[in-house]
C-alpha cells in the first residue's frame, strides 16, 4: 500500500516537472536567454585580465575565487565530521581486523604510484592552460595514496601518511588560500593599489597571477580529503 | 511533446531524478536509500550542464589564436556545477559515516528493523 503512494507520488512529481520542461527554450539554440552579457564579457575579455588560456579555471579561480573558497570549506568540513563520528581517539591495538597480505600488489603498486603521482601533479600545474585544475588532479592524487595504504601492512610501513602530518597541512592550505585571496579582494575592492602578482605571458606555465599557487592549495586540499575518507572508512582510524 | 523530444537532455535529467526519488521512498535499505540521494544529485548536475551547450561551438579553451566570443559554448554552467559536484560528494560521505554508526549500535541497517528495536 505504502509502495503504490510513494510511486503515486513520484509519477505526480515527474509530471509537473515535465510540464516546466516542455516550456524550456530550444535545447543548444543559438538566442537562448542564458547567452547574455555575461558570457561574452568573460569570453572576450578573460585571457587578458585573469591571465588564463582555460576560461573555465579563470572563471572559478579568480572571477569567482570566493565560491570556489567556501566549497573547499564545505569539503573540509565534511572531513571534520567524519573525523568526529568514525576516528577513535582512544588508542586501539593495531593487530585487529584481517590484512591481506599480496606480493604481487605490494610490487605493483611501488611501480606504479610515481606514475599516477606525476600524472595527478601534472593536471594541477597545467590547470590555467588545459583541461583539469586543482579538483581533477587532487582527485588522483588522492586515489594514489589510497592505493598506498591499501597494499601496506599497518603493522609493518611506519606511517609515511600520519595523522598529525596531514591534518596540518590541510588546515595550512585552506588558511593561506583564504589569506591569498583576501588580499586580492581588499585590494582590488578598497582600490590601494599595492602590487599583484604579475599576470605574465599568455602560455607560460607561472603565469595567470594567483592561479597556480590556488590550483595548488586545493589540489592538496582534495588529496589529503579522498586520503581521510578511505582510511576512516575502511580501517576506523587514519 | 515536440518539446519534451527537442529537449531530450532535460526530459532525461528529470526522469533520472524521478527514478532516484523513487529508489529513496521504496527501498527498505539504508544504503539503497543513499544510493537513490545520489543519482538525484546526478540528475540535476546533467539538466544544468546542459543548459550551456550551443550548437556547433567549440570548447572554451583557447588554443592557438583566440576566437571572438560567438564561437565558444558558454563556461559559466560547467563552472557553477563544480561547487555541486563537490557538495554531493560531502553529504554522501557525512550519511555514509551515520549509517556505520547505526550499524554499530543496532547490528542492521534494514529500516523496518531498527523501528522495531526502538518500539520495545
Amino acid at each position: 500500500m505504502k509502495n503504490i503512494f510513494a510511486v503515486f507520488l513520484t509519477m505526480i512529481l515527474i509530471g509537473i516537472l515535465l510540464s516546466g520542461v516542455s516550456e524550456l527554450p530550444k535545447f543548444a539554440a543559438e538566442k537562448n536567454p542564458a547567452v547574455n552579457e555575461v558570457m561574452t564579457h568573460y569570453i572576450e575579455k578573460g585571457p587578458q585580465e585573469t591571465g588564463a588560456m582555460n576560461i573555465v579555471t579563470g572563471i572559478i579561480l579568480d572571477y569567482r575565487a570566493f565560491d570556489t573558497f567556501v566549497e573547499a570549506s564545505v569539503l573540509f568540513t565534511a572531513v571534520i565530521v567524519v573525523i568526529m563520528v568514525l576516528k577513535e581517539f582512544y588508542t586501539k591495538s593495531l593487530v585487529t581486523g584481517i590484512f591481506n597480505e599480496s606480493l604481487i600488489l605490494r610490487e605493483v603498486s611501488r611501480l606504479i604510484i610515481p606514475f599516477i603521482q606525476i600524472f595527478g601533479i601534472y593536471i594541477i600545474l597545467f590547470g590555467h592552460l588545459s583541461p583539469g585544475g586543482g579538483f581533477a588532479g587532487g582527485t588522483i592524487l588522492g586515489v594514489s595514496l589510497i592505493l598506498y595504504g591499501l597494499s601496506n601492512n599497518p603493522i609493518n610501513y611506519d606511517k609515511k601518511l600520519s595523522y598529525p602530518i596531514l591534518i596540518r597541512l590541510l588546515c595550512a592550505g585552506m588558511l593561506l588560500y583564504g589569506f591569498l585571496k583576501g588580499y586580492a579582494f581588499i585590494n582590488g575592492g578598497s582600490h590601494l593599489g599595492f602590487h599583484n602578482p604579475p599576470l605574465g605571458t599568455l602560455g607560460n606555465i607561472i603565469s595567470g597571477g594567483l592561479i597556480l599557487p590556488l590550483n595548488i592549495l586545493v589540489g592538496m586540499v582534495v588529496a589529503i580529503t579522498m586520503y581521510f575518507f578511505f582510511s576512516l572508512f575502511d580501517k576506523g582510524e587514519i | 511533446m515536440e518539446a519534451l523530444m527537442n529537449n531530450y537532455y532535460e526530459t532525461g535529467a528529470i526522469i533520472l531524478f524521478g527514478v532516484g526519488f523513487a529508489l529513496v521512498l521504496l527501498n527498505n535499505n539504508l544504503i539503497k536509500k543513499i544510493i537513490g540521494m545520489n543519482i538525484m544529485d546526478t540528475s540535476i548536475f546533467l539538466f544544468f550542464i546542459a543548459k550551456g551547450y550551443i550548437a556547433g561551438k567549440e570548447a572554451p579553451i583557447i588554443t592557438g589564436v583566440q576566437k571572438s566570443a560567438s564561437a565558444y559554448i558558454n563556461p559559466l554552467p560547467s563552472a557553477l556545477m563544480l561547487t555541486g559536484i563537490v557538495v554531493a560528494v560531502s553529504t554522501t560521505a557525512f550519511a555514509l559515516s551515520l549509517v556505520v554508526k547505526i550499524y554499530e549500535n543496532y547490528g542492521t541497517v534494514e529500516l523496518n528493523q531498527i523501528t522495531k528495536f526502538k518500539e520495545d
